[in-house]
């Protein structure tokens, strides 16, 4: 009886530990704990998921040092907000790299996802996803960056992204008269 | 016999060519890293948007340049189809051909090779030379600017001792050991597989399949995407293997069965073609193994020597040269045999239609067809490359590009040649090469380009030709210098033409006159700025066709090779350097003048296009001396009458008559004008009015105008490489020995002497480059439009009438729209013939304009 019920105890440890597992602890770079089901995380970034399978997830909390809390609280908000979505198959077979790989058009819940973010938000974002593998989230995040820049002139786009114009005048000028059809709108 | 156990052929090397080496990362512009951005601009569907992004900052244009083969995909089509002859990869034969010198058909004749990939002998580097480079070979050098490939990298052997076989799009084939597929623009390379032992072949002939010649799209995960066909004869018979990278092997050994010699391939459509004695070898490329495609068996003329003969494409065409008859003539005679399908028929039915047309090039005498080879045939831009004698190789190039033309001479030592065609890809990334460059790199290359520009001459030249500066110096620091000066009174006495004249006369009438016009930069040379073909077919299209001869109030021979400097210099946009004896007022307006016909330039530039410094003594120049003489051009360059520009003894003038250019003209203080001009000892021209000048009417300069020495500092204002030259910095190579050459020694010293006097050695070079030689030499040098056949505006030719179209087309832009004989009938005589004569227009504004069509 006794070695019964030590062993009832301890498939019911090994359960806990079980459903422990059905989430995943992220660290942020500021030590803020944030938990994500680990189906989403595996199946949303390639590098969560190959820490899970590789067994390098952390119960109390993986450290993702690269990743802001904010950035993170995003992702795990977009992992939580698509597990609820209905998953594409073509999205989850799509797992090329994310320069080659066909995009898909931004669902409505995504558009309005990243449309709430700031700029900043949006741009730790797409880092956070750049690192995490997060090929969905980062053709969502791009997608809403190149939106950023379509149809702007440079020094609008400059503003918009903060950017320091390194070229002297005369190499500008030059570039404008070489690519004068680029130019056409400012 | 491999080189290198490197990685697969799939994975390329990468050497540091220059544009891999603008890809590190900097901290500049936005937070966003570089994989990110370059996730961003792969979602841009516009080019223009990805182009603006570029100009925002460095980083942002390194992030593109690295991805230029993706968004090239969104350029338009005539934007990257319009730069895209780059230049020549060509090998300069040993001057005592030892065996194994890369030099196929050397070896071909010999029949001691073990193949065209001889191991370890010593060839000469296989070098490009950039199209640009031929404007430098206006000035009488001898030989064309070559940049080599290696560049002391990892490579660097490979490359330096391959020889070329086979270019298309952006890659070019190299032969070292083993095959490799090179991109120079990229740097990257792959190494194809050995084939050893039985599969080896001797002699071979390549064709290259890329990327552009796929119809259907690739998958984007396919960075690379070549086809590499050889065609090798074997003891009985001829076979043909191909390369693919997607498996990245070999295919196995198709065998066919004559024994066809072939040399140069086109590729069109998939298909590879070599010319035979009747018609041509097909091979189908584009497949998993290659396979032969039926041709017409015969319909060509075969009693053409295998150098007259190419193989042009975009409808499949034999170019052929006839002969002349006899007497040296200004005339080639060309044949064009177009497949075309015979109507009525089972579809494949092919035959061979022959079109004559006749390439009348003004500048050029050909003697016999003996000297005249065909090269090589650009597939994109359409430009043929030919080499005329031992001596000459002239280069036709399609004028619409505004590139222009250009010649080279001294290249019948030539071998291998292989024109080079930029991609789309290419074209890209080399958008922002001005921008990425350093300034230590604008000034290292510009001294290397531009350091060539110098003419001699020596004391018995001096003599003869009174008119002419004793020794014309552009050096280079940071912009152009231009240093004229004489050598003394003593040394120009005596001179015939000017006997009649005082001396002083003698002294101010040496001008130089520099006109920049923009930037000597083969990249902008082909920028938009010219009046397109079909803008306007009333006026010339390109001012090489305004400015190609002198005016008339200009008799003095020496007036004629410098103005044809400038004409070509004004074509590429660059600076149009212009020497001339008096009146030199009445020349520099007519420069003006010209390109004011030609509409030049067309885009407005903000700020001046040329700023003039008197430089402070022969110093050595700095990049911006602080006093700006004047500056020329502006905002609102709506271009220019006549424009004034008056040398008085203590300060530059400008006199704008009409006002055309928005001047800013400052006389040099007097402290600082002591010693930049020497000032005459006359101190008549200090007090005198700056002499204007209306119209063509002649002008006498002012008595002491100047008499020693004046210096000029002349800045174009946005400093620009040339691309070609910036290639030739990253890839750290060294000037071609101009020693053995016979050209000028360049010693930097003597740049730098302080006097005249000093300067004397200068005058005792080998031999020096003196202009009677340019003279002499003039006619041979050559610009012609394949497009029009003429090196004059296309459009207004195009316009003439139709039928005349046909043969235009088969040698023009690339768009061969051939009609089958069926449908149109062959005019009557037999010949398509357009005569075109530069050199009779009387006027120099309708110099542009053909004369005669018979």
């Amino acid at each position: 009886m006794e070695v019964d019920k030590g062993k009832g105890e301890a498939e019911e440890t090994r359960k806990v530990a079980e459903a422990d597992r059905d989430t995943v602890t992220l660290k942020s770079s500021d030590g803020k704990l944030f938990e994500v089901s680990k189906e989403a995380a595996a199946r949303l970034s390639t590098v969560l998921a190959g820490m899970i399978a590789g067994g390098s997830i952390d119960d109390n909390g993986t450290d993702l040092k690269q990743i802001g809390s904010e950035a993170l609280e995003n992702v795990v908000d977009y992992c939580n907000k698509h597990a609820n979505s209905i998953p594409s198959a073509a999205l989850i077979s799509s797992s090329i790299s994310f320069n080659t790989a066909p995009f898909k058009e931004p669902e409505e819940w995504e558009r309005k996802f990243v449309d709430r973010l700031s700029h900043d938000a949006l741009f730790d974002l797409v880092e956070a996803a750049n690192f995490l593998g997060m090929e969905r989230l980062l053709d969502v995040t791009c997608h809403k960056i190149s939106e950023m820049m379509k149809g702007k002139s440079p020094d609008q786009i400059r503003e918009v992204f903060n950017i320091k114009n390194d070229y002297t005048k005369e190499e500008l000028e030059e570039i404008r008269q070489e690519l004068a059809w680029a130019f056409y709108d400012d | 016999m491999r080189v290198g156990a490197g990685p697969s052929p799939t994975m390329p090397y990468t050497t540091d060519s220059w544009l891999s080496r603008r890809r590190g990362h900097l901290a500049d512009g936005t937070v966003l890293p570089d994989d990110v951005l370059a996730a961003v601009f792969v979602r841009l569907t516009d080019a223009a948007d990805v182009l603006r992004c570029a100009a925002t900052c460095k980083r942002w244009c390194r992030v593109v340049a690295k991805d230029a083969a993706i968004h090239a995909r969104l350029l338009p089509p005539e934007l990257a189809r319009r730069r895209a002859f780059f230049g020549v990869f060509s090998q300069q034969a040993l001057p005592d051909p030892v065996p194994g010198v890369a030099d196929a058909a050397y070896h071909r004749k010999r029949k001691r090779v073990s193949g065209s990939s001889s191991v370890g002998h010593i060839s000469s580097p296989c070098g490009l030379i950039p199209a640009s480079a031929a404007a430098y070979w206006l000035f009488g050098f001898r030989s064309p600017y070559s940049i080599p490939l290696s560049n002391g990298g990892r490579h660097s052997a490979l490359l330096e001792h391959s020889r070329p076989v086979a270019a298309r799009t952006g890659w070019v084939v190299l032969s070292f050991l083993d095959l490799c597929v090179f991109n120079p623009m990229t740097g990257e390379i792959f190494m194809l597989p050995s084939l050893s032992g039985e599969a080896r072949p001797r002699c071979y002939a390549c064709a290259l399949l890329t990327r552009d010649d796929v119809d259907e799209p690739l998958p984007t995960s396919t960075t690379v995407f070549f086809r590499v066909l050889i065609i090798y004869n074997r003891y009985r018979f001829t076979a043909f293997r191909a390369f693919s990278s997607e498996t990245s092997r070999w295919g196995t050994e198709v065998a066919r069965s004559a024994h066809p010699k072939i040399d140069n391939s086109v590729v069109l459509r998939g298909v590879a073609y070599w010319p035979l004695r009747h018609s041509a070898l097909a091979v189908w490329l584009d497949g998993p193994e290659p396979c032969e495609i039926t041709m017409p068996p015969w319909g060509i003329p075969a009693d053409q020597p295998q150098s007259l003969r190419l193989l042009g494409q975009q409808k499949l065409c034999f170019i052929d040269v006839l002969p002349p008859a006899g007497l040296p003539c200004r005339t080639i005679f060309l044949l064009t045999s177009v497949l075309s399908t015979v109507d009525g028929q089972d579809t494949n039915m092919l035959k061979w239609v022959m079109l004559h047309g006749r390439l009348y090039i003004p500048e050029m005498m050909v003697c016999s067809s003996d000297d005249f080879k065909l090269r090589w045939f650009c597939e994109k831009s359409g430009v043929i490359l030919f080499t005329i004698g031992e001596e000459t190789t002239h280069k036709i190039q399609k004028v619409v590009d505004g590139t222009g033309c250009s010649s080279w001479r001294n290249c019948g030592s030539w071998r291998n040649v292989v024109g080079y065609e930029m991609d789309a890809a290419g074209y890209l990334a080399s958008l922002w090469g001005d921008a990425m460059a350093g300034a230590d790199a604008v000034n290292s290359v510009r001294g290397v380009e531009l350091g060539r520009m110098r003419w001699q001459r020596s004391d018995a030249d001096a003599r003869e030709r009174m008119w002419w500066p004793a020794w014309v110096d552009v050096t280079v620091a940071g912009g152009v210098e231009l240093r004229v000066g004489r050598r003394s009174r003593a040394q120009m006495r005596g001179g015939g033409r000017s006997s009649g004249r005082a001396m002083s006369h003698v002294e101010e009438e040496t001008h130089l006159w520099v006109v920049a016009l923009g930037q000597l930069c083969p990249r902008t040379a082909a920028a938009a700025t010219w009046p397109a073909r079909g803008d306007d077919p009333g006026r010339p299209a390109n001012p090489s066709a305004v400015m190609s001869r002198p005016p008339a109030h200009a008799p003095d021979p020496l007036y004629r090779p410098i103005a044809h400097c400038t004409s070509r210099f004004a074509m590429a946009r660059g600076h149009a350097i212009m020497a001339s004896r008096a009146p030199p007022l009445a020349a520099g307006a007519h420069v003006v003048q010209s390109l004011s016909a030609a509409g030049f330039p067309p885009t407005t530039r903000q700020g001046p296009l040329l700023r003039i410094f008197a430089h402070p003594r022969n110093d050595p120049p700095r990049p911006t001396p602080p006093h700006a003489l004047f500056e020329l051009g502006g905002a609102s360059m709506a271009l220019p009458a006549p424009f004034r520009l008056a040398l008085s003894s203590s300060s530059l003038q400008t006199i704008t008559n009409t006002l055309p250019f928005s001047f800013s003209s400052r006389s040099l203080p007097p402290s600082s004008t002591s010693g930049r001009v020497e000032q005459s000892s006359s101190s008549r021209a200090a007090n005198r009015n700056p002499p204007t000048l209306d119209g063509n009417q002649s002008f006498s300069p002012p008595l002491g105008h100047f008499h020693r020495k004046l210096h000029l500092h002349v800045e174009p204002y946005t400093p620009v490489i040339p691309v070609a030259a910036k290639l030739h910095d990253e890839l750290r190579l060294r000037p071609v020995n101009l020693t053995r050459l016979s050209a000028p020694r360049l010693d930097p010293r003597s740049w730098l002497s302080t006097s005249p006097e000093q300067a004397a050695p200068l005058l005792t070079v080998d031999e020096p480059c003196r202009f009677a030689t340019v003279l002499e030499t003039y006619p041979k040098r050559l610009a012609v439009s394949p497009s029009s056949f003429s090196p004059t505006s296309p459009a207004s030719v195009r316009l003439a009438s139709e039928p005349r179209d046909l043969v235009q087309g088969a040698l023009a832009d690339g768009t061969y729209n051939l009609i089958p004989a069926n449908e149109e009938e062959a005019p009557e005589g037999g010949a398509d013939v357009i005569v075109i004569d530069p050199e009779s227009g009387a006027g120099v504004a309708q110099e542009g304009k053909p004369r005669s069509i018979t």
